[in-house]
């Protein structure tokens, strides 16, 4: 059962006099509980099939489904719903708050919705992400005190902490070595076992996307192989 | 939540909250000393002219112009220009007599004299009083020397300025005195002696105040010649006689209170002094012991409680109306004429300077806030991706301006009163006129809570309309943004 699905997503960029096209026809169908790879080069349109999928921007044409919602009838008030709602965001650059601690940032998403859950179920939960990321030693600490590692899994945990039934990660491993983001991969991993999540990350390591339930390679904006494991 | 990332927000941006504190600190500054100060002086004359000179209300007859005590307050298209009386005066006083809310009345005249005192000749507004209700009107006038007029009989008082002023240039004035009125009408001039009986001294005076010559009723209705003699007078009437030899001789000039109407300088007065010397019988107090009733052109009104007199004007209205009276209200500001006018105006104008003043500091303002909304690009971009809607970014954005201004309103404030207080220490002597008149002879100037809050509030409101453009620009940073390059 497909819980993401891209109909021909096509999107052009207009730099000055001329067009880039980053997304040139994308089709694809994502199974619910899967751990999915985007892989590609650098400037193969993986950042802007994120943001498709993660309903941060809009593609040009093509029709993007949600859980069975098709999108392109969404005003902005209704997509922030549903980014908030249905999806978590994993960014390259960790886009933590920086006035907020760890403890404040895992929890914002919680108090900018329109229902906010009570005080003790909002602490107990994100108490339990906290330590499934292993922070808890640093749960007040400020981003500007964490090492790059430590801020993407403040992340991950805010992406989490909605419960939503989707996580996009782009490129979530790229501003960090290499054995902190096989740590990071692996801390997904378990979140997807865990909570039946279904991630989505780009990287253009050929290492980290072997994780991966369902790889998707992606070049000059056309899906050029799909490998299912 | 959002209060504590706007607060947080604010801490961690020091530099640019700092300035924009300063910014509405300093508008406001300006606005709660200046109009402190407009306060003080409204609020200071407003004491000296109700309590001494217009009462709570004054009721008049209708007219075309606008009138004050002192007559007309636009120059008068007619040179002598006389106020009409009150008509039905008597039922009029039937109304006030049932009031409980109408402590006090008594009626009055006006009009404008050159006077001759001990040789010094002045142009002076003068009001005919009944002495008695009069002063139990105005009971903080004070006596310095002599006695209050009494109704009914007939003299004249000057105040004790003008008296201090006889002195100073080598006069001497004794209570008895005569003194001569002199008024210019359409046919003429009039001419009157009156008994000097006493010098009296308002509570609070300014120059306007000192100015003013009492006299009887009776007195001053001859010299306005709008009595209705019941008894005609011989005398009067070979006076309007004589009088006529000067009719159409423009002397006095063209306004009735220009102030070289009766200039000592001009060669013509002293021939017209003269004229007046052998030509004019001048009546004398004796010749009007008439069975006379003047009518009046303004009827002062003392209320209870001077807080409720808004509705006494609206009941007072509504039932003139009902008896189909044609009278006019007005309150102290237009009775006094243009010098309480000034201060209102004064007021209008210096705040509107003060909002020029403040458009051009929400223009600065609103940089400033633009640029903060600017460095938090991809902060906001990152909230509207992870789900914050647009309305939610506008309360943290309006709310640290909201918490800004507030600040900055309350510290403007502040120095406001410091400065109030540093001016009021140093015991400034004002020598301007315009000012002194204004403000008394010595600076002091206190701030009401009435005017601090205000001023908080409409710091409040400035930072409200400075952050309608910042706010725009924030709401239109796209979810993307968060992912654009850069740390932050
Ligand atoms: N905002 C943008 N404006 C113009 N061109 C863009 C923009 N974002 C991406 N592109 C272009 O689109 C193509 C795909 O970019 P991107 O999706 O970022 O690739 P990747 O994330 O795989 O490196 C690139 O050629 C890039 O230059
Ligand atoms: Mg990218």
């Amino acid at each position: 059962m497909s819980i993401i699905r891209l109909n021909n997503v096509k999107k052009t960029y207009r730099m000055g006099e001329v067009d880039v096209h980053a997304l040139n026809g994308v089709d694809l169908s994502l199974v619910k509980g899967d751990f999915v790879a985007v892989a590609g080069p650098s400037g193969a349109g993986k950042t802007t099939i994120m943001n498709m999928i993660g309903l941060i921007d809009l593609p040009t044409s093509g029709d993007i489904e949600i859980n069975g919602q098709n999108v392109s009838t969404l005003n902005d008030r209704q997509l922030t719903e549903m980014r908030h709602e249905f999806l978590g965001f994993i960014f390259q650059s960790f886009n933590l708050l920086p006035v907020l601690n760890v403890r404040e940032n895992i929890e914002l998403p919680l108090l900018i919705g329109k229902k906010v859950p009570s005080k003790s179920e909002r602490s107990d939960w994100v108490n339990h992400l906290i330590e499934e990321v292993g922070l808890s030693k640093w749960h007040n600490h400020k981003p500007s005190e964490l090492s790059g590692g430590q801020r993407q899994r403040v992340a991950i945990a805010r992406a989490l902490v909605g419960k939503p039934p989707i996580v996009i990660a782009d490129e979530p491993t790229a501003n960090l070595d290499s054995i902190t983001g096989a740590y990071i991969l692996d801390l997904m991993k378990q979140m997807n076992k865990e909570f039946g999540t279904t991630f989505v990350f780009s990287t253009h390591d050929a290492v980290i996307r072997e994780m991966a339930d369902h790889v998707v390679l992606l070049k000059d904006g056309v899906v050029q192989e799909e490998i299912r494991s | 939540m959002i209060l504590s990332i706007s607060l947080r927000n604010l801490i961690r941006h020091k530099r640019n909250s700092l300035i924009i504190i300063i910014l509405f600190a300093l508008i406001i500054t300006l606005f709660y000393i200046g109009n402190a100060i407009m306060v003080e002086s409204g609020s200071g004359m407003k004491e000296s002219y109700v309590q001494n000179f217009t009462g709570d209300l004054i009721l008049k007859a209708p007219t075309i112009m606008d009138v004050s005590l002192f007559g007309p307050t636009t120059p008068s298209l007619e040179d002598f220009y006389i106020m009409p009386e009150i008509t039905e005066k008597d039922r009029i006083l039937t109304i006030l007599d049932n009031r409980d809310d109408i402590n006090q009345y008594t009626g009055l005249l006006y009009g404008a004299a050159r006077m001759e005192i001990s040789k010094e000749k002045y142009n002076v507004p003068v009001f005919g009083i009944e002495g008695d209700s009069y002063f139990s009107m105005f009971p903080d006038t004070s006596i310095l020397k002599g006695y209050r007029l009494e109704t009914g009989k007939q003299g004249l008082m000057i105040t004790g300025e003008r008296y201090r002023d006889l002195l100073e240039s080598g006069r001497s004035v004794e209570i008895g005195d005569s003194v001569e009125l002199k008024m210019a009408g359409r046919n003429g001039f009039r001419i009157r002696e009156v008994e000097l009986v006493g010098i009296f001294e308002y509570s609070q005076s300014n120059a306007t105040l000192d100015d003013i010559v009492l006299c009887d009723m009776q007195t001053l209705a001859d010299l306005n010649a709008m009595s209705v003699v019941l008894d005609q007078s011989e005398d009067i009437s070979e006076d309007e006689s004589s009088l006529l030899l000067l009719d159409d001789m423009d002397l006095f000039g063209d306004t009735l209170f220009g102030d070289d109407q009766f200039s000592d300088e001009s060669g013509k007065e002293d021939i017209l002094d003269n004229l007046f010397d052998d030509v004019i019988e001048i009546s004398d107090a004796n010749s009007m012991e008439k069975n006379q009733e003047t009518g009046w052109q303004f009827i002062l009104l003392r209320l209870d409680n001077a807080a409720s007199t808004k509705s006494t004007v609206k009941d007072l209205s509504a039932l003139f109306k009902i008896e189909n009276l044609s009278v006019e209200i007005l309150g102290w500001r237009s009775a006094a004429g243009f010098s309480a006018e000034l201060v209102y105006l004064l007021r209008l104008i210096y705040n509107a300077g003060f909002l020029l003043v403040a458009f051009a500091g929400c223009i600065a303002m609103v940089n400033i806030l633009l640029i903060s909304v600017f460095d938090r690009t991809k902060e906001i971009g990152t909230l509207r991706a992870i789900g914050t809607q647009k309305t939610t970014i506008r309360s943290m954005i309006l709310l640290e301006n909201i918490i800004l201004s507030t600040l900055g309103g309350v510290l403007g404030v502040f120095i406001g009163n410091l400065l109030l207080f540093y001016l009021n220490e140093k015991q400034i002597v004002i020598s301007n006129s315009l000012l002194r008149f204004l403000l008394g002879e010595q600076f002091s100037v206190n701030g009401t809570v009435q005017l601090a809050l205000f001023s908080v509030v409409i710091s409040i409101v400035l930072g409200y309309f400075s952050s309608l453009y910042p706010i725009k620009h924030a709401l239109s940073i796209p979810p993307s943004t968060a992912q654009n390059k850069g740390a932050y």
